[in-house]
């Protein structure tokens, strides 16, 4: 069973550290959550996991795996995605040609049956979308390629950044349903959410950071029926508030 | 690529050849050294928008690279080097006077990069133009044996037109092809989402070092045909104001496109021959670069290239409006 193990982890940009000992464990087929009010380090976290941000200590672990001192092709070979905040697309690129790019670290018969088999996913509709330019796209189907474009290279650990940032409640309910689908196929995935009602709907267990530490632990199922969360998001209160009455609207047309 | 877009640009390849080849036989001295000028500054408006318009990196240097590579050959055939080991030698100098530039473009952008770029190409034009015993300092180098073509009974300058044109089909088609293939795909990801292209596997280095090479070692090749066309180097074509006019002409001709660079070329050859003609003074060069930029962003922000596309979208409406009405 696959397992990221995060010990101690210190993450900066030069200056002071903006994660400060963060230690987690997750199992394969398990969503962790990560909820915290803004700058509490929660993205320059998965930035550090994903290598894209300097480790000043501790370490992370696919299985026997260490990937501290590898660089990002390393961790993408160890077994490693990251779905950036902002969906971090190319302009001008095609759906096809994000999936091609998301192959850069395998050979090009094996890149070319995982880009075939990710266009198959999400009921084929990468596949139908192949030649159509990302800017065509809505943010529901960006998400997918982005999605996509991360799953290619076969993860066992998948980092989602804010998943459902900027999108309607109904596409809200269908990138849900995409992690639901990747837990069920094995996946560990850590997952960034300031929608916060939502994201412990989903999750196996949850923690709060709090200017990059874990203030908060524990099951996501508790958490959600426990108010006193709020008092841990301070900044956020009133998002989880704001996000259930947000939750309330899933389901309606887009 | 369909067989039928293979065929008509095999087609266009052979016919652009054969026309290279029948005007080399019949202009005269004059318009074949001005098309042998034309031609190596498409080779070297190519390499400038690979890095400029492709990469986004903003090299104020360009003149610089070449120069890399013209002194380069100058020297290599005066100490009595084949021309194809000279050429080699120069490909090799402009490639790596590029590549010292990658290493700023690792942690600059911008801005800042086009500083420090600013920067290179003063150094160069004082190193080339106070490192007397190598440069030939502000009298620059001649490279007499260049008179004489290597084809037996083939004058020089239509020896260098016709290797210029054939060069510069050769590489517009490469070009073309290198920016729609894997290579433009992964230029395209680096620079539009560089974080997340690094988390696919990407390594910038990596990356920038290739692309910083490849346009280094395309200059070269530019640098070979300009001191072939002209037998002599100076730090005169070589200066800071000849990086800015490159520059300025791929933002008025268009970035990240090939027929933009093409369109550069012309301006970069074209505006002092221009002015020139116009009876206009040669100092009047920055005035009419400033004005051109002005009135390109203003009015075409994606260069000329983009203007049949714009009269086409224009005539689209009016006709819908006659029709609606």
């Amino acid at each position: 069973m696959t397992e990221l193990r995060i010990q101690d982890l210190h993450v900066g940009y030069g200056g002071d550290d903006i994660v400060n000992g963060v230690s987690l464990t997750i199992a394969g087929g398990e969503v962790l959550v990560v909820l915290g009010h803004n700058a509490a380090g929660k993205s320059t976290l998965m930035k550090g996991v994903a290598g894209l941000a300097t480790c000043t200590s501790g370490s992370v672990q696919i299985d026997e795996v260490v990937l501290d001192r590898l660089p990002t092709p390393g961790r993408v070979r160890a077994g490693l995605g990251y779905v950036p905040a902002d969906r971090a697309l190319f302009n001008g690129l095609t759906v096809r040609e994000h999936l091609v790019i998301g192959a850069y670290t395998l050979g090009r018969r094996e890149g070319r049956a995982r880009v075939a088999a990710v266009e198959q996913r999400f009921g084929g509709v990468l596949g139908r979308l192949r030649n159509t330019s990302i800017q065509g796209l809505s943010g529901g189907q960006k998400q997918l390629v982005a999605i996509g474009r991360a799953l290619v290279a076969s993860p066992r650990v998948l980092l989602l950044d804010e998943p459902t940032i900027g999108l309607s409640p109904a596409v809200v309910t269908e990138v849900m349903a995409t992690i639901d689908e990747l837990r069920a196929e094995g996946l560990a995935l850590l997952v960034v959410e300031q929608n916060v009602a939502t994201a412990l709907r989903h999750a196996d267990r949850a923690v709060v950071l709090t200017h990059g530490r874990i203030t908060l632990e524990g099951d996501a199922a508790k958490l959600l029926a426990d108010d006193s969360i709020g008092a841990h998001l301070v900044a956020d209160g009133d998002r989880v508030e704001a996000t259930r009455n947000d939750d309330e609207a899933e389901g309606e047309p887009r | 690529m369909n067989i039928l877009s293979r065929w008509s640009s095999v087609a266009l390849t052979v016919a652009a050849v054969v026309v290279i080849a029948i005007l080399t036989t019949v202009l005269p001295g004059f318009r074949l050294s001005l098309g042998t000028q034309l031609f190596a500054y498409i080779i070297i408006c190519l390499s400038a928008n690979l890095l400029f318009g492709y990469a986004d990196e903003i090299v104020l240097a360009q003149a610089a690279i070449v120069g890399f590579g013209s002194y380069g050959f100058a020297v290599a055939v005066n100490a009595g080097a084949p021309l194809v080991m000279a050429a080699l030698v120069a490909i090799a100098l402009s490639s790596v006077g590029s590549v010292l530039l990658a290493f700023p473009a690792l942690r600059l952008q911008g801005l800042f990069l086009a500083i420090i770029t600013l920067a290179f190409q003063f150094a160069f034009s004082g190193i080339a133009e106070g490192w007397r015993a190598v440069t030939g300092g502000l009298n620059g180098i001649a490279v007499n044996s260049l008179f004489t073509a290597p084809v037996p009974g083939m004058e020089a300058e239509r020896f260098w037109f016709l290797v210029a044109g054939i060069l510069a089909v050769l590489l517009v088609l490469a070009l073309r092809r290198l920016v729609r293939g894997p290579f433009g795909r992964g230029l395209a990801a680096l620079r539009d989402a560089p974080e997340a292209a690094a988390a696919l596997g990407m390594r910038a280095l990596h990356w920038k070092l290739v692309t910083f090479a490849l346009a280094g070692g395309i200059s070269g090749i530019g640098a070979v045909l300009l001191v072939g066309r002209t037998a002599y180097v100076s730090p005169g074509s070589y200066t800071v104001q000849q990086s800015m006019l490159i520059t300025v002409a791929i933002i008025v001709g268009g970035v990240a496109s090939i027929t933009g660079s093409v369109l550069a070329a012309i301006i970069v050859v074209g505006l002092p021959e221009l002015l020139f003609a116009l009876g206009a003074s040669a100092e009047l060069t920055p005035v009419i670069i400033a004005l051109t930029i002005v009135v390109c962003l203003r009015f075409l922000p994606r260069g000329i290239v983009s203007l049949p596309g714009l009269v086409g979208r224009r005539l689209r409406r009016a006709r819908a409006k006659e029709a609606s009405s």
